[in-house]
């Protein structure tokens, strides 16, 4: 363990940044306040590089030997103890990173940054109220999103968890569309719902460890093996204990994906929300039920991931196809975003099902690959909403023709979600398929992974069916009267395109460069719990 | 029996100083009788004599604590021959005293910005400052008395001097209806509730031949001993005897009155109607100090039946065990508080004034505390092996108390602010609250989510210390896994009606209603509840913990007959 401050000031900067925007006067100081506080957070996180860059050294030397052997800019304080001496519970304030959480870490300060360069024309919103308000919770919310990635206790990682939901609610509840109340209270309920299961789970894990040896820290609880073989030994109501606590911890964070029952508040969400909350929403939110799964579900109850794989392989194909398909039949140029998401997430989930290093790598990929195209094909809806103020699909045509060099960006972003080869998207759906497809070489008792494979590589033509479908029916064809006048993007606009855009390419061109080296070693690790 | 003679007995300083801060109390309540005569019936005056009384009480209850740090005394021995004490004073009563004294200055706080609001209003509107003073003391007289009771005669003299008074507030304004209505609900019910009580506490003296609980606890005690040593023979069955369904049946009737009090299911139903109808500072008097009495009482009652050796008996087969007295107790607080706080929460959901919200949204978290009721009986390993240094299920119950004070006082005193200003309770009042008076609509946001138990507030701190006490206790007693289950499934229903509130206040407005400048002080009096709110749930977090363990440390389970002998010579 490395100790360092920098994550503190990661997750405090905002803190701190949304305290004065409250207090500062005028909205346009707020603004500039949020901008530069999210600017230097991105900057801060890049300091992160220093310790996982690596290109002369061995793996061994940035990952360490084993899960949790090596972590860096930790900082562990004694937060919460009470009575009963040594066997007080003990809560701490405990953050560290590794390979699981630094490509995540960079993704939100990336995202936010650039979502907060998308809220710079707040004023010219139909909501245009509270801005200091807006950049607040918007800059609270990035504190509860960097603090989830960073937390290695569990009671911190839920206290983050749950401070991200109040932003949220209010973001989307104040300045959002018309069904926005609606929206706002189904994605608080349904997290909350998640987020309580996560606090039996919690609980639960505290004590059922042996007396001596309990702990909330997750590094502890995944590598010690006296509390795991308790874990596997004990019951709880009369139910196994490892696969109760297994489902709940799932329900929870399955919410957050979402996976397929539990997904109906993603789209009112998405739609409602403006475009800069979307972008994080797709971009990061999503992707900490993903983190939960790695961080917490499978280390700690290895024997239940086994138990459960087949049906949470299932649910990841049914994601795929659903989403998918649901996707085609939207009219709603946000909605079919939104559906897209729900069937590229369903990739994460079947390479994380199947338990093999290459799955959690592609499943990792897709993550991130995913981080990175949903919030450019959020915000390239967004940009024609600002012009157009309507998002049926049906009723655009040509647009490219008025505006070309948005056209062009939004190819791009539209073909690095499609999973076009040479974008991000293409290396984690093919890693995903090759990893399920091969599976049995892991666990030969898998014989189902290789007709899931066979099936999951049905999405990608369904993916490409309606992604080009849209584009055909959005930007190509003739152009449209109403819409002849419409600006091509404007330098903000192109200034907050780029950045996703070279970074699809760069992930879709040098994938091991760009991020398989940063995390395969802390991903095999999690593996090896796996035996 | 020789009768003693009335001037015979005169207990013993130290005796009566342990019970100094029901003194100071008592002179508070004459004093805002007779001053009033002297100087005239402003309303300054009788609060300003409240809040001075409150802070002496506070000095009393300070140096009360000097005196119980080394164990619990028990005080008020009549002379006669065999008699038990009657009152007892220890951290938990102390903790009860500071906790009225500060709901009694917080209050008198919220009612001095009310006259002052109505005044300005309404030149007409005498509140009868004296009258409501002397109510509302005496009812916190009564409060302090229950949790300290440790006879069943003083104990119905405790809950009928808490509970007469409260009837009264409920109406002491004379122009409302609404009122009047619920003051008369309140009454029946409470009238009923009483008399099932007193017929419950004369079961138990006929089962017992002694109305003293420390009497009945080594009875309980002598009686499972009994079960024990006839194992062999031993069947459920016949283990409820006559005599036993007599000790049942007493202990049910005087439950009925203890979940009047505290508002639980089946008894809550004057709750909301009382609630909607009384005067919002009167409505936060109820919620916070009846209930907290309530459920101070409950644990006392309680406790009484906590085993005190080895769990599970060494010699019993578990199906028998679980037939204990102990084991029966907690199961049935367990089922109430489970089913308590889902009502509460599930009827809250579709009410569209604000004040019923609340209500229903207090017997929910009734339902918690009371969760830490069956900790408290259910008979845990550690307490025949190693006696654990403190009682987990008080130190929850403590916490939980405390916090609730603030969360409640605040979300109240919003709600009565805003009620002055608009003149009605109902939901469409809080429309665009956060742009009209940014400063009340954001405290009691605070307070909101805070009763629904969300981190970084203090409702989550209180709520966390209850799931941890659960969880410890179910390394013994699985069962209690289901009630930290219901707990934390409440807690997600309970956050929709709280957000409705919210989303009233924040999400919709109408710019046909102005914007209004609150009074200052009752700016103060939110703020401060929800400052300390955050502060509780981050930086005080741990020190709560500590706060409530130290105050719960010597809380075992039996009133203390042995120290009463060893603390009273004579």
């Amino acid at each position: 363990m490395e100790h360092g401050n920098l994550l503190n000031w990661l997750i405090f900067l905002p803190t701190i940044a949304a305290v004065l925007c409250l207090i500062v006067p005028s909205n346009r100081a707020a603004k500039l306040i949020a901008v530069v506080a999210t600017g230097l957070t991105l900057l801060l996180s890049l300091g992160l590089f220093q310790h996982f860059a690596w290109w002369g050294t061995a793996a061994g030397d940035v990952f360490g030997t084993g899960y949790g052997q090596k972590l860096y800019e930790v900082t562990k304080l004694a937060w919460i103890t009470l009575g009963d001496g040594a066997r007080a519970p003990k809560i701490e304030y405990f953050v560290g990173a590794d390979g699981l959480s630094f490509p995540l870490i960079l993704l939100t300060t990336v995202v936010t940054f650039l979502a907060c360069l998308a809220s710079w024309n707040i004023e010219h919103w139909k909501i245009n109220k509270g801005i200091r308000g807006y950049f607040c919770l918007f800059l609270l919310l990035e504190t509860g999103m960097l603090g989830v990635f960073c937390s290695l206790d569990f009671f911190l990682f839920y206290i983050f968890w749950e401070v991200m939901l109040l932003p949220m609610y209010f973001l989307i509840g104040v300045w959002g569309g018309p069904r926005k109340e609606y929206a706002a209270i189904k994605f608080f309920i349904y997290t909350l719902v998640g987020s309580v299961l996560m606090l039996v789970v919690l609980l639960a894990f505290y004590f059922y460890a042996p007396v001596g040896l309990r702990t909330f820290s997750l590094i502890e609880l995944a590598n010690n093996a006296s509390i795991q073989d308790a874990f596997k030994a004990a019951t709880f109501l009369g139910f196994r204990f490892a696969p109760f606590m297994f489902v709940l911890l799932y329900i929870g964070f399955a919410i957050k994906v979402p996976v397929f029952p539990f997904h109906t508040w993603l789209p009112d969400a998405h739609v409602e929300a403006p475009t800069p909350i979307s972008m994080i929403l797709a971009g990061i939110l999503l992707k900490m039920g993903a983190y939960g799964l790695l961080r917490i579900s499978y280390p700690i109850l290895p024997t239940a991931g086994m138990w459960a794989s087949y049906a949470l392989g299932l649910l990841g194909l049914v994601n795929i196809i659903y989403g998918a398909l649901c996707a085609m039949a939207q009219t709603d140029f946000k909605r079919l975003v939104a559906y897209s998401s729900i069937s590229h997430m369903g990739y994460v989930l079947l390479g994380i099902a199947i338990m093999t290093p290459a799955g959690l790598q592609g499943a990792m990929f897709q993550v991130m690959a995913h981080g990175i195209s949903s919030p450019m094909c959020f915000f390239l809806v967004g940009v024609i909403y600002d012009r157009a103020h309507h998002r049926e699909i049906n009723r655009f045509g040509g647009l490219w023709l008025s505006m070309p060099v948005y056209g062009s960006l939004a190819t791009l972003g539209f073909f690095a979600s499609l999973g076009l080869p040479g974008l991000c998207g293409f290396i984690g759906e093919f890693w995903v398929l090759v990893a399920t497809f091969s599976a049995q070489a892991v666990w030969p008792w898998m014989t189902w992974a290789k007709p899931f494979a066979v099936i999951a590589a049905t999405g990608v033509i369904l993916t490409a069916g309606y992604i080009l479908w849209m584009i055909q029916r959005v930007y190509l064809g003739p152009q449209r009267e109403e819409y002849k006048g419409f600006r091509d993007a404007t330098t903000r606009e192109i200034v907050i395109l780029a950045p996703f855009a070279a970074l699809a390419l760069l992930l879709g061109i040098l994938p091991d460069q760009a991020l398989f080296r940063f995390m395969n070693g802390t991903l095999d690790q999690i593996t090896a719990l796996f035996r | 029996m020789n009768v003693p003679t009335p001037n015979t007995w005169l207990p013993s300083a130290d005796e009566l100083h342990l019970f100094s801060p029901e003194f100071v109390l008592v002179g508070t309540i004459v004093a805002v009788l007779v001053v009033p005569l002297l100087v005239g019936r402003r309303p300054e005056v009788p609060a300003l004599i409240a809040v001075l009384g409150c802070f002496v009480g506070l000095v009393a209850t300070w140096a009360v604590s000097a005196q119980v740090a080394d164990g619990p005394q028990a005080g008020m021995v009549p002379p006669s021959a065999g008699a038990t004490p009657m009152l007892l004073a220890d951290r938990f009563s102390v903790f009860y005293q500071l906790l009225l004294f500060l709901a009694l200055g917080l209050i008198t706080w919220l009612w001095l910005i009310g006259v002052q609001k109505r005044n300005g209003t309404d030149s007409t509107a005498e509140r009868g400052g004296p009258e409501f003073f002397v109510l509302l003391l005496t009812s916190a007289l009564g409060m302090m008395l229950m949790v300290s009771s440790l006879n069943l005669l003083v104990l119905i003299i405790a809950i009928e001097t808490a509970s007469l008074p409260s009837y009264a507030l409920v109406a002491s304004d004379k122009r409302s209806r609404l009122g009047a209505e619920a003051a008369l609900k309140y009454v029946m019910f409470g009238a009923t509730a009483s008399a099932i009580m007193i017929y419950g506490v004369s079961l138990l003296y006929g089962r017992f031949g002694t109305l003293d609980l420390s009497v009945i606890a080594s009875a309980l005690d002598a009686r499972y001993a009994e079960l024990r040593s006839t194992v062999a023979t031993f069947a459920p069955v016949t283990h409820v005897g006559v005599t036993d369904a007599v000790f049942w049946l007493g202990l049910a009737a005087l439950g009925v009155g203890i979940i009047f009090k505290i508002a639980a299911v089946p008894m809550h139903y004057w709750c909301p109607d009382v609630f909607q109808g009384a005067p919002t500072e009167v409505t936060t008097w109820l919620s916070v100090a009846s209930k907290a009495a309530g459920v101070g009482l409950l644990l006392r009652i309680v406790s009484l039946f906590t085993v005190t050796g080895p769990w599970p008996p060494p010699n019993l087969p578990p199906a028998v065990a679980g037939h204990t007295y102990a084991m029966t107790v907690a199961v049935l607080v367990g089922i109430l508080a489970a089913v308590t706080c889902t009502v509460g929460n599930l009827a809250a959901l579709r009410q569209e004034n604000v004040k019923r919200i609340l209500a229903y949204s207090s017997i929910a978290h009734a339902g918690y505390m009371m969760m830490a009721a069956a900790i408290i009986a259910a008979p845990s390993a550690a307490s025949g092996v190693s006696a654990p240094t403190y009682n987990a299920g008080m130190a929850a119950v403590i916490a939980y108390l405390f916090v609730y004070l603030l969360m409640n006082v605040g979300a109240f005193g919003a709600t009565a602010l805003v009620v002055w200003q608009t003149g009605t309770d109902h939901l469409s009042a809080f429309t665009g609250l956060g742009r009209r008076a940014p400063w009340v609509a954001l405290p009691l946001a605070v307070c909101l989510f805070s009763l629904v138990g969300l981190p970084p507030l203090g409702g989550f701190t209180a709520k966390w210390y209850l799931l941890l006490a659960l969880g410890k206790s179910a390394a013994t007693q699985p069962w209690l896994w289901v009630l930290v289950v219901v707990a934390v499934i409440n807690t997600a229903i309970s956050l929709y009606y709280y957000v409705r509130i919210i989303r009233q206040m924040y999400l919709r407005d109408d710019a046909a209603l102005p914007a209004f400048r609150p009074p200052g002080g009752g700016v103060a009096l939110v703020s401060a509840c929800a400052i300390i709110l955050l502060l509780l749930g981050t930086l005080w977090f741990s020190p709560l913990g500590r706060r409530a363990q130290a105050l719960a440390s010597d809380v075992y389970a039996r009133p203390p007959a042995a120290h009463a002998e060893l603390s009273h010579p004579m």
